[in-house]
């Protein structure tokens, strides 16, 4: 475990801590981001991620998520690609989490490396922290058990040298434990 | 009558209570307007190649120094079995890009060694027009049409050189199999390819965006010196930026799934590490995309440099540090070096 994920789930975690834990609601889910640019061919990162809120944090309107997104899996299809990982640390603000439609508000904050693999490349940069700015909404299904969520939105840093892209967009669905 | 919803409101407005900013963004997007448009003043009419009057000499067709298919009309035996590198330039540039290479060659060992076809690419280095209704097809053409003149003229040994965009067109040619189609080009197949900061991935992430907001913005213009406005397009309209994200997306994708060289085919790349174009990120996708026919990597080299195309110095706003020349003639002299003493 990296050093830059330790410090994520640490956050989660005091975040977590600071509230009646009988109130909180857990779930569990996968997420799937890739980068906007409408060209064929887009940089797909899947991975799991956990979600919390709490009666406390505006009444579960504040969900607190964390993900680890990767590109690895896409080698099956694509050998050559270049293995990306993404930490993220995620607040949700939820407009309507009682509802069937959801709108919401998220923050990505976090930390992406890419392998440089031969030593000829050890002069690249290829790390970049991440902080993203997206609208999106979710759909509470069976009374909120399970959902779907999609959003969109704006990379706010982009290194020149690195391989994040501004546009981005993410869905993925949950379970609640 | 048009009514229009008030969302916090529940209710239907009438065009008057619509905010005046909204009427005023949907009637510019309605007219096709864009924030920034390309213009040609009398000082780019005069000067610039966006112009028209200042067009590359080798957009010339009866310009017989630019392609070697044109230096010599019937050649003999020995100019047959001469080294030729093909040199593709970059996004917006000219053939002005590979001339110090050119002279480079013209000198090496009394001239002759190694013939320099220096190659203008479609709607390049003639006037904005035409670079702004071009698409990177266009763009690539002449380089393959050299080469099968070249090969029908008899020529046996021929190289490919692209700085830049020229380098992502080469890789786009090798991604779709160009080599190894048609008699002539099966009949005689590269020994060489040298990209010269290959653009896969452009340093400016925003050009990502080019298909969203490009035809809201139209144009990027970047003005340089009179030198540079003279050789290189000031206006980019946002057509060719398009062009430019598609042709860099569709190599990276495809070196992604990798490729082969032409059988007999070596390639050799060399990227700045500090580059405003082209990220260096662009360099490991070519090293783990590309392959020879035997599967094996290619050379690669990341060169301690803040230029974008660093072996052309010529023309630059600022005077080139001597590493800067001693690094252009050390790549010159391996490129030379490569074509006439090593056999596939």
């Amino acid at each position: 475990m990296t050093p830059y994920l330790r410090k994520a789930l640490a956050v989660l975690a005091i975040l977590a801590t600071g509230v009646c834990a009988d109130e909180g609601l857990w779930s569990l889910g996968m997420r799937m981001e890739g980068d906007v640019d409408l060209e064929p061919g887009n940089e797909y990162m899947l991975g799991p991620e956990i979600g919390y809120s709490n009666f406390d944090l505006g009444a579960h309107k504040l969900q607190l998520k964390g993900a680890f997104l990767t590109n690895r899996a896409r080698q099956l299809l694509h050998k050559d690609i270049i293995k990306q990982d993404k930490y993220l640390f995620s607040p949700v603000w939820h407009f309507g989490r009682n509802n069937w439609f959801d709108p919401t508000v998220q923050a990505d904050l976090g930390y992406m490396h890419y392998d440089r693999e031969y030593r000829i490349f050890s002069s690249l940069n290829n790390s970049s922290w991440i902080a993203a700015l997206q609208l999106g909404f979710a759909l509470n299904l069976f009374q909120g058990e399970y959902g779907l969520f999609y959003h969109f939105g704006y990379n706010l840093i982009t290194p020149s040298s690195g391989l994040v892209l501004p546009g981005l967009f993410g869905v993925g669905l949950w379970v609640m434990l | 009558m048009t009514r229009f919803m008030n969302f916090r409101a529940g209710r239907w407005l009438a065009p008057s209570k619509i905010p005046w900013w909204l009427i005023s963004l949907g009637t510019f997007l309605w007219a096709g307007c864009q924030l920034v448009d390309v213009t040609c003043d009398k000082e780019c009419q005069d000067g610039w190649v966006d112009g028209g009057n200042h067009r590359d000499t080798c957009a010339d067709d009866s310009n017989k120094t630019c392609l070697v298919s044109r230096r010599f009309s019937a050649p003999d035996s020995a100019k047959k079995n001469t080294p030729v590198i093909i040199a593709a330039h970059g996004f917006t540039a000219t053939t002005y890009e590979w001339d110090e290479f050119g002279k480079f060659a013209d000198t090496l060992g009394g001239g002759g060694k190694v013939l320099v076809s220096k190659v203008l690419l479609g709607g390049h280095g003639r006037n904005i027009d035409t670079f702004q209704n071009s698409t990177w097809r266009e763009w690539g053409k002449p380089i393959l049409e050299e080469y099968d003149s070249l090969v029908s003229k008899g020529y046996t040994h021929i190289s490919l050189a692209g700085s830049s965009t020229g380098a992502t067109l080469l890789l786009q040619y090798l991604a779709d199999g160009s080599f190894n189609a048609g008699p002539l080009r099966t009949k005689v197949q590269p020994r060489w390819f040298f990209f010269i900061d290959p653009l896969v991935v452009p340093t400016a992430k925003l050009l990502s965006l080019a298909n969203i907001v490009g035809p809201l913005l139209g144009n990027s213009p970047n003005p340089g010196d009179s030198t540079e406005n003279a050789h290189w397009y000031v206006n980019r309209p946002e057509e060719d930026l398009r062009q430019l994200y598609s042709l860099a997306n569709r190599v990276k994708y495809q070196l992604e799934d990798g490729f082969n060289m032409p059988t007999g085919s070596q390639a050799k790349e060399w990227k700045s590490e500090h580059d405003n174009s082209a990220d260096p990120v662009s360099a490991l996708f070519v090293y783990k995309g590309l392959r020879n026919s035997a599967g094996g990597h290619i050379q690669a080299e990341m060169v301690d440099s803040r230029l974008h195309v660093f072996t052309r110095l010529q023309g630059r706003r600022s005077p080139p540090s001597h590493a800067d020349t001693l690094l252009q003639q050390t790549v010159f002299g391996e490129i030379a070096s490569d074509v006439q003493f090593t056999s596939p």
